[in-house]
């Protein structure tokens, strides 16, 4: 819709009137009734160009009410949707901020946990299989002891059974000394009687006869104690060699249980550390999978610069459209025209602002692009 | 001794990830958040290489490394560009600025990484 000068209706209604009135008072010859007519006319067009001044000035007000309702509608609405988009950005902003910092104190606590997991470059593994072999070889050595230990006892056991052997041999020779004193004193008893028949002659025979004879009763006598003792002092080797062989079975048993308790408790603990070292290992992968999840985490939480950057300049765009409406108001109102809106300029200012190249590609492509059409470049790098 | 680098960017987040991606490979790292701020921290101390953003507020990543380029104790160290700009002209004001390095977020801490190993002060 147009105006097209409005004054002129104004103006012309009348004027045509008049000029159609005087034509046609001409025509008639200046008749009466020619008057009349041209004074019909006349008013008609007066009338006419009243109305048309009415209906401008009717239409004037209902723009300016209208341009007016426009600016006020921009004036509320631009700063609310700026307001809201930068209160969005912001609350983004402290919160992705807020977000990063968590990660990144996970990525540090992942840090000192795969440190001190692994002080000296020495894996849990190499750690528990050095001690498990430390322990295997000085339990070991406790066993190679023990067996020495026992070695000595047989050794001791074979010697009480050859002090046996000797007592045996005492005693052959404790029955020795018995049968040479019967001899002797046979012996004696026939020289005594051989001293009897030779009378005066052989009482001094007969005398040593008799010690002879007392002698060899005494060296029965003292045969007899040797046996005895060496009786006693055989029974209590016996028992000795019987309480020790007794012993040194008990002990070869102990021994031997020891040796297969030692050998289960090495075999459980190897599988204890070797369960261990197996957990630990997994714990480590976890935590470099965690780790390298939350890197990850953290290069795509840089969207947020990207987005806050990008409602940014939406945001000063919608700031300034009550600007650029209002002035083409103006303009239609300094020029009593109503002209379109062209958005070029809009779209200028906006588009001068982008510093991203996905940006501009939505940009290029409108409205009707999907959001997802628009990919951001990853990862370029130029040296100067 | 580690080395000192100096991230500027506006976005906290940015800062947190580029500071998480330099820790890790053993540097110190001091923050600023904006051109004017990195200026006023830069006091003379030792800093080995500078990591700035181009779009911020108050002072701009191009303004920051003229100033960086500037001061005498600084002219030397290296500055790489870490921005969401990709274009052409914006690289080339940050070169004849005295840029060394133009990275386009987002970025991989391992593609930083190569460029700060690279152009690090010994």
């Amino acid at each position: 819709m147009t105006f097209d000068n409005p004054k002129l209706y104004v103006l012309a209604s009348p004027a045509l009137g008049l000029v159609g009135g005087l034509t046609v008072a001409a025509a008639s010859g200046a008749s009466p009734a020619g008057i009349c007519a041209a004074v019909v006319l006349a008013v008609l067009g007066a009338a006419a160009g009243q109305q048309a001044r009415t209906a401008f000035a009717r239409n004037r007000r209902e723009m300016k009410q209208f341009f007016d309702g426009q600016r006020s509608f921009n004036a509320d609405v631009a700063p609310v949707w700026s307001a809201q988009i930068e209160t969005s950005r912001s609350q983004m902003e402290t919160a992705v901020a807020a977000l990063s910092v968590r990660f990144g104190a996970i990525v540090e606590k992942l840090d000192h946990a795969l440190a001190s997991a692994d002080p000296a470059g020495a894996s849990d593994n190499e750690n528990a299989a050095t001690l498990l072999a430390k322990s295997q070889s000085q339990l070991q050595g406790l066993v190679a002891s023990l067996r020495d230990a026992m070695s000595g006892k047989a050794e001791m056991l074979r010697q009480v059974q050859d002090l046996q052997g000797f007592v045996a041999e005492l005693q052959d020779m404790a029955e020795g000394v018995s049968r040479i004193a019967q001899q002797t004193n046979l012996l004696a008893i026939n020289a005594t009687i051989e001293a009897a028949h030779a009378g005066d002659r052989g009482r001094g025979f007969a005398t040593v006869a008799q010690e002879v004879r007392a002698l060899s009763k005494m060296s029965g006598e003292t045969g007899r104690q040797i046996a005895e003792k060496i009786g006693a002092i055989n029974a209590a080797i016996g028992s000795t060699r019987t309480a020790a062989e007794a012993s040194s079975r008990r002990e070869n048993q102990v021994m031997a249980d020891s040796e297969t308790r030692i050998s289960e408790v090495l075999h459980d603990f190897q599988g204890l550390t070797s369960a261990l070292a197996d957990s630990a290992e997994q714990l480590r992968t976890e935590s470099r999978g965690i780790q390298s999840e939350v890197h990850e985490a953290l290069v795509q939480l840089q969207f947020q610069d990207r987005v806050s950057q990008i409602l940014g300049h939406v945001s000063e765009n919608i700031e300034r459209m009550p600007v650029l409406v209002g002035d083409h108001y103006s303009a239609c109102e300094r020029d009593g025209q109503l002209l379109p809106l062209q958005s070029s300029h809009l779209l200028g200012e906006l588009e001068a602002t982008y510093a991203m190249a996905d940006e501009r590609a939505v940009h290029q492509r409108g409205a009707t692009a999907p959001a997802s059409a628009a990919k951001a470049p990853h990862d370029e790098i130029t040296f100067f | 001794m580690a080395k000192t680098i100096m991230i500027v960017d506006d976005s906290a987040s940015v800062r947190q990830v580029v500071g998480i991606a330099l820790k890790g490979a053993g540097y110190n790292v001091i923050e600023g958040c904006d051109g004017k701020d990195a200026l006023a921290k830069l006091t003379g101390q030792k800093v080995h290489l500078i990591v700035s953003d181009v779009n911020m507020p108050n002072m701009d990543g191009i303004s920051f490394v003229k100033g960086v380029k500037a001061m005498p104790a600084y002219k030397f160290t290296p500055v790489i560009m870490l921005t969401t700009e990709s274009q052409e002209a914006k690289k080339r004001e940050g070169q004849m600025a005295g840029a060394k390095a133009w990275v386009v977020k987002p970025f991989q801490p391992a593609t930083l990484l190569s460029a700060v190993e690279k152009l690090v002060l010994p």
